[in-house]
């Protein structure tokens, strides 16, 4: 689909404006440019307002009562009424559906009041030539771009540089779930863990000390729904948290002050580096798990790999392996009493002694071909063995080093943090000082997030524990057999669905990662630092320098923009959704030179997308224009005028 | 069962499905078998109650062990059976090979229990690493 028109009547500082983008296939890109506070960010919110009822990139005091055109509201009278509307048109080669959403606000006395009398929806679509109202808005919007993956197709560049620096992993799995639209399984789980409850209440009664443990199994649920809820108010306090500690570092690094801007940058490169080494030494740790379960079996075994390794060896010498002679034709022999060579074995003694060894190294003959591997195998688990020293002196040595150069940063950390908080001037002191509350108040919602996780694991154990004995106590009574069998197949299908679930999230994993490395290694400037980009099963994002150490935490604001780029256009691809793409501010953090080539290589990974960017002047340079130019199909300029509180959508004059 | 037709799976006590259950549960910090399969567990711990001399015969099977997951340990199952009976014969009889190692596992589980959940100071991989590198030649 395309997006041909976006009508704003009275939206924000659109009093009455008209877009129309590029739809042609060849210059699939439309650039609209404009300075800071024309609404380049609001003309992406009409599009999600229109589509969804929501404005994702608004400031979080803002009110619904500001949709409306300030000057336009304020010249109403009194008991007058206001429509907001934005309506958009889309469709493959013309336009096939019309979206509208209108909101009509009440002016009511002197005060303004935010008072919506009415909202409304409607979504049509061209029958023939007649416009006719669709059955089914939600499911239409729902099949053409679901709201839970447009955060892949509409956002805000300057943002970007945010995705990958703090709890980067809580949001590339996030975002790996959204893309992976498991959201119908996990409705799916939540029905069948509903049901296995009502299942096991039908048998109430049934036997009583079931019962007892049925109602302390609910009540567990009910304490572990609690302490689920407690556990997300603590990453949301958390979340606010650490966007105060960015926003004061923030304005500390583009403070008047040169000296206080250079302490700002060096310690955001110092969290970075210590944010890197902390994700290097959880990685060291996984591996030496990897390696203990590799190891530990081979090591305290080991008697008895040395054992059967030369009980095979001594049988291989003393020739009674590998058997050469069919067990059959041995036994023909002993029952005949003579041998092949003609000597008499009807009697016990060494001659027939002989052929009865020969009798038992035959039985082997079946497994003969495993034996060959295990003398092979044995001998290399054998070998192996002492490796894991080696292992775990390279890692340990590694998480020694890490951890070290963790201190000397958290200790130079320490040193600027001191500075700032005596600095002569009061402005900077009053940030320092509100970091450092903050620094406690994240290290406290750390640690009380640690605990409730511990809560919900004991929770979730005891969960298990009291299911188990609920069964077998209610094994007791035979009644109870059929709903037991329920009750299993019900759990039976959520082990089957999580398993599901996992597998599809595993996969869309590795086609992200795979697709994010290509993006990344093809937009990169630097043609040789980084060599890989990984996304390991715990989510953490990896840039591999070609060092072989994970750069993430040293790449500049520019690059982390390009990696999240990057990554949206591999979750836009793989989310298989063919909406166009509306990016607001791509190239504000990218310094001049990489600008260019990221304008050079860009419309080559949205090839047959409809891209619309809208972009300041210091982005969209000279440069930047001429090497997009055989991709652009339309440009247009934001022109907003102050008194009237009013943009007017111009074409732009270059 | 004929020679070298392994059983589908292998199996735990009853009574020992849960501290499988909870080793490798991905939300337990405290095992490094967190996320990784029975088959992990039931290696160490049939490893660790041979090393023991610790065999437990199993009271009541829990068949959740799938073979599969075993494969690669295969000769490892059958070096401890043919250090066990001190012959390799052994090998001709794979029901008491399984035998062998489920209650050489039965042994081990108890003190792979310990280890983690035993409130012991430090964490269970370094326990377990300390352990190991004392076993190692010098």
């Amino acid at each position: 689909l395309k997006i041909f028109s976006i009508e704003l009547q009275n939206y924000r500082q659109y009093r009455n404006a008209k877009v129309e983008l590029s739809t042609d296939d060849r210059k699939n890109f439309t650039i609209i440019q404009g300075p800071n506070g024309a609404g380049k960010t609001n003309l992406m919110n009409a599009i999600t307002w229109c589509l969804y009822g929501v404005e994702p990139s608004l400031s979080q005091n803002s009110t619904s009562f500001e949709r409306a055109n300030g000057s336009v509201f304020g010249s109403l009278g009194d008991e007058d009424t206001l429509d907001v509307r934005v309506r958009m048109t889309l469709g493959d080669s013309k336009p096939e559906y019309l979206f509208d959403r209108k909101e009509s606000y009440w002016k009511h006395g002197k005060k303004a009041e935010d008072i919506v009398i009415n909202q409304a929806r409607t979504v049509m679509y061209l029958d023939g030539y007649d416009w006719k109202n669709h059955p089914y808005p939600n499911s239409l919007v729902n099949r053409v771009l679901p709201e839970g993956v447009s955060g892949f197709f509409f956002f805000d560049g300057e943002r970007l540089d945010e995705f990958f620096k703090a709890e980067s992993s809580k949001k590339v799995r996030e975002a790996l779930l959204d893309v992976s639209q498991v959201t119908v399984l996990d409705n799916a789980l939540g029905r069948l863990d509903g049901l296995k409850d009502d299942l096991r209440r039908s048998a109430k009664g049934l036997n009583s000390q079931a019962d007892t443990i049925l109602e302390q199994i609910e009540t567990s649920k009910k304490e572990f729904g609690e302490e689920q809820k407690h556990m997300r108010e603590l990453d949301a306090q958390r979340t606010t948290t650490l966007k105060l500690i960015a926003e004061i570092d923030e304005r500390l690094k583009n403070s008047p002050r040169e000296n206080v801007q250079i302490l700002g940058k060096e310690r955001d490169s110092l969290n970075l580096d210590v944010a890197g080494l902390q994700e290097e030494l959880s990685r060291a740790e996984d591996r030496l798990n990897e390696a203990l379960l590799e190891f530990a079996p081979l090591i305290y075994a080991k008697s008895a790999l040395d054992f059967a390794f030369k009980e095979i060896e001594k049988r291989y010498k003393t020739g009674e392996l590998p058997p050469k002679i069919r067990e059959e034709y041995l036994n023909d022999l002993l029952k005949q009493g003579k041998c092949i060579c003609g000597t008499d074995i009807s009697a016990a003694g060494d001659p027939r002694q002989n052929v009865e060894k020969q009798l038992h190294a035959s039985l082997f003959s079946d497994i003969d071909d495993k034996i060959r591997v295990g003398r092979f195998e044995l001998g290399e688990m054998r070998k192996k063995t002492p490796g894991y020293l080696k292992v775990t002196n390279e890692l340990g040595s590694k998480m020694a080093k890490d951890s070290e150069t963790i201190r000397r940063k958290g200790e130079r950390l320490k040193e600027i943090s001191e500075i700032l908080s005596k600095y002569d001037e009061e402005e900077i002191q009053r940030l320092e000082s509100d970091r450092l509350r903050f620094e406690v108040q994240r290290d406290k919602l750390n640690q009380d997030i640690g605990l409730a996780k511990g809560d919900i694991d004991r929770r979730r154990s005891e969960i298990a524990g009291l299911e188990t004995q609920h069964k077998n106590e209610l094994r007791k009574s035979a009644k109870f057999v059929v709903v037991q069998a329920q009750v299993d197949m019900c759990q039976k299908a959520i082990n089957a669905l999580e398993e599901i679930k996992r597998a599809i999230v595993d996969e869309i994993r590795h086609i992200i990662e795979a697709k994010t490395k290509q993006y990344f290694l093809s937009l990169m400037w630097k043609k040789n630092t980084f060599v890989d980009v990984k996304i390991d099963e715990n989510y953490s994002l990896s840039v591999m320098h070609r060092g072989g150490w994970n750069a993430l935490g040293i790449l500049s604001a520019g690059e982390r923009q390009l990696l999240a780029l990057s990554f949206m256009a591999a979750l836009k691809e793989v989310s298989g959704f063919h909406f166009p793409v509306v990016i607001d501010t791509p190239l504000g953090r990218i310094a001049k030179e990489p600008k260019d080539n990221v304008a050079e290589s860009l419309p080559r990974y949205l090839e047959g997308t409809q891209v619309t960017m809208l972009m300041t002047d210091q982005e969209y340079t000279e440069s930047v224009r001429k090497r997009m130019s055989p991709r652009i199909g339309k440009e247009l300029s934001l022109v907003y005028d102050e008194i009237k509180d009013e943009t007017k959508v111009i074409k732009f004059a270059g | 069962l004929p020679v070298e037709d392994w059983p589908r799976n292998f199996s735990c006590d009853e009574t020992n499905r849960n501290t499988y259950a909870e080793l490798t549960d991905r939300n337990q910090t405290l095992s490094p078998f967190r996320g990784k399969e029975f088959a992990d567990v039931f290696s160490v711990a049939m490893a660790i109650g041979f090393k023991m001399s610790n065999r437990i015969p199993l009271k009541k099977l829990a068949y959740n062990i799938p073979f599969s997951a075993l494969k690669e340990r295969e000769w490892l199952i059958d070096a401890i059976a043919i250090a066990d009976a001190a012959n390799l014969d052994i090998l001709l009889d794979t029901p008491r090979v399984v035998r062998i190692v489920e209650e050489y596992a039965n042994g081990g589980i108890e003190r792979l229990k310990e280890i983690v959940f035993g409130g012991l100071p430090g964490d269970a991989r370094k326990r377990i690493e300390a352990e190991l590198m004392e076993l190692l030649p010098p």
